[in-house]
């Protein structure tokens, strides 16, 4: 069978020789390149037998590729009416293959199939034409395209290790995960391939589309397809993007806080808290634990000395209270965006043991798998003694306390680690 | 991390604020507030108001057995201190001050002058410049001063506070002049 109408110009060499020390010496001149894939034919053979009283006949060449290079490992399989044989050449490209005694291969057809997965397939079909001039089948492969498909998958500014990347071509699917990091050779912890992928792909033609399928529990999934001829060889970023909710919610949750509260007088405001996740259930919105705070007051008070003289002291109060907190969660806990909440801390004062009532509500978002930034509003009135001063102009000021009550409204950013 | 360096800022700041200027300041048995900063009083000579050429010895004159003389109107030098409350008194009385406060009877001082007043100045103050006294009732009261009594000892020191008003952090010596 002659294919995709290459021209053909071959030369077929069914030597049949005669007596057992014969040998061959062949010489190739005056071929003529016809295509891409395409069997030279020898004009000029030259025979040299010698004692040999047996007749062989055997097939023989070299294939090449377009660049005139020789190629090995190709698969030859021939066909030659009840015969089939199947054989590799060699590194030089060359192979061989002994065809049985028979009175005459003339008129019979002759079936060469050259298989090797970079090169397209070369299969031809002839008929011998009954000349037994032996000649060398030069065979030109054209080679397939290839790329190296090779891809980081990034969230944010983080590589992502582990995901399921599916590459599809034509019938081809190809799965394979990215890289993580690892222990080198010499010891090292190298993350120099984390999130990384690569494929080599082999296609016929330039046009083909190949497909990228990228998943991971957590995450969006996300398709992408470029045409063989637009891939430029070089590293491709995509981007994943999370997913709306976190896959597994942790149970539980340690957050910090800090705030400076929008007020005159006023101070900071840092608070750890830790709340487990209470499953009853279907029911998983409540969360238990417990709330430590400690905020700063400062206060500037003007004060009369000498008559036209008027002065003014800070006094900055640092308070600790801390106690069992309850939160509620308004949406779902695990919801990646705007997950909202509203809860209270029932604390006590350290050192007054004054009852401190602090409810809340508030915001988090999560950065990735298990941290998240929350922004909390927090409504909190405690009494604490003040220090006041009565001027004395014989030395120094007389101080005196004065039960004063704080009453604020605090909004704080928070970091809150899930695990 | 940034977030623990940040905190980590904060208390220093929070640590900064809880530290006063004052700390440095050598104990002085010899001022009349011992933890407190020198007011120098150098030795000075102005004109009466008789006419007289008067000389003050200052500090010169602290634990002397020679007396500095003074008309009854005397007018008071010290070096300039960094503090916009300031007072200076002349006691009849010597002055008997604990870290904290003067114990003196009120009656005792007879001359007062403190930077609330209009006349006078951190540094240097004439008799005319002062009060008679301090009622804490009536802080804008300016009694004026009577000369002191020819012949009587009298003792008198400078002392400031800081910006706040709250604590005293310069004082001088306690001294003594006899009216002629």
């Amino acid at each position: 069978m002659l294919r995709n109408s290459f021209i053909l110009i071959f030369s077929f060499c069914i030597v049949r020789f005669i007596g057992q020390d014969y040998g061959l010496k062949m010489n190739f001149k005056n071929y003529t390149d016809v295509a891409h894939s395409s069997i030279y034919k020898d004009s000029y053979q030259e025979h040299m037998l010698q004692n040999d009283t047996i007749l062989r006949s055997y097939i023989t060449g070299q294939i090449l590729n377009i660049f005139n290079e020789p190629v090995d490992n190709v698969l030859v399989i021939v066909s030659l009416s009840n015969f089939k044989d199947s054989l590799y050449c060699d590194y030089n490209g060359l192979f061989r293959t002994d065809l049985p005694d028979e009175e005459s291969y003339s008129g019979q057809k002759i079936n060469l199939m050259f298989i090797n997965k970079d090169y397209r397939l070369y299969d031809t079909t002839f008929i011998y034409s009954g000349l037994d001039n032996p000649a060398l089948i030069k065979v030109k492969l054209i080679p397939k395209y290839k790329i190296l498909v090779k891809g980081r998958i990034m969230v944010g500014n983080s590589a992502i290790e582990d995901v399921d990347v599916i590459i599809s071509h034509s019938d081809n699917i190809y799965k394979l995960k990215t890289k993580g990091c690892y222990y080198d050779d010499e010891d090292y912890w190298n993350c120099l391939y984390q999130g990384m992928f690569k494929y080599e792909i082999v296609t016929e033609d330039p046009n083909d589309t190949v497909f990228l399928h990228f998943s991971k529990s957590g995450f969006k999934s996300q398709e992408h397809k470029f045409k063989f001829a637009d891939y430029s060889g070089e590293l491709v970023k995509y981007k994943m993007n999370y997913a709306d909710s976190i896959p597994n919610m942790p149970l539980n949750n340690f957050n910090l806080k800090l705030a400076y509260p929008l007020r005159a007088e006023s101070g900071w405001f840092l608070g750890l808290s830790y709340y487990r996740l209470l499953k009853i259930g279907n029911f998983s919105r409540l969360a238990a634990g417990i709330g430590i705070s400690v905020l700063t007051l400062r206060e500037t008070i003007e004060q009369s000395t000498f008559s036209g003289l008027e002065s003014s002291y800070d006094t900055t109060y640092v308070n600790g209270m801390g106690g069992p907190s309850l939160l509620f969660y308004i949406t779902k806990p695990n919801l990646r965006r705007f997950n909202t909440y509203i809860g209270s801390t029932f604390a006590f004062k350290f050192n007054d043991a004054e009852f401190v009532y602090q409810p809340f509500a508030g915001v988090r978002f999560f950065l990735d798998m298990n941290k998240s930034i929350s922004v909390d509003i927090r409504y909190l009135t405690y009494h604490f003694d003040a220090k006041r001063y009565r001027f004395n102009y014989l030395g120094n000021a007389d101080s005196y306390n004065l039960y004063k009550s704080d009453e604020r409204l605090i909004i704080n950013i928070g970091l809150q680690i899930c695990f | 991390m940034k977030l623990f360096k940040l905190i980590a800022i904060l208390s220093f700041i929070l640590l900064l604020m809880e530290c006063s200027d004052d700390d440095d300041i050598v104990f002085n048995e010899e001022l009349v507030f011992n933890n407190s900063y020198e007011i120098k009083i150098p030795p000075f000579r102005y004109m009466s108001i008789q006419g007289d050429s008067v000389y003050v010895r200052g500090d010169l004159s602290f634990d002397s057995d020679i007396i500095d003389t003074v008309p009854p109107t005397p007018a008071l030098l010290w070096e300039k201190v960094e503090s916009d409350i300031i007072c200076t008194a002349i006691f009849k009385n010597s002055i008997n001050a604990d870290n904290h406060s003067i114990k003196n009877d009120a009656s005792d001082i007879v001359w007062i002058w403190h930077s609330g007043l209009a006349e006078g100045e951190n540094g240097l103050v004439q008799f005319e410049n002062g009060i008679k006294e301090i009622d804490p009732d009536n802080p804008d009261s300016t009694a004026e001063p009577e000369p002191l009594v020819k012949g009587k000892v009298y003792y008198w020191a400078v002392w400031a506070w800081d910006n706040s008003g709250l604590k005293i952090i310069f004082s001088s010596r306690e001294l003594r002049f006899v009216v002629n």
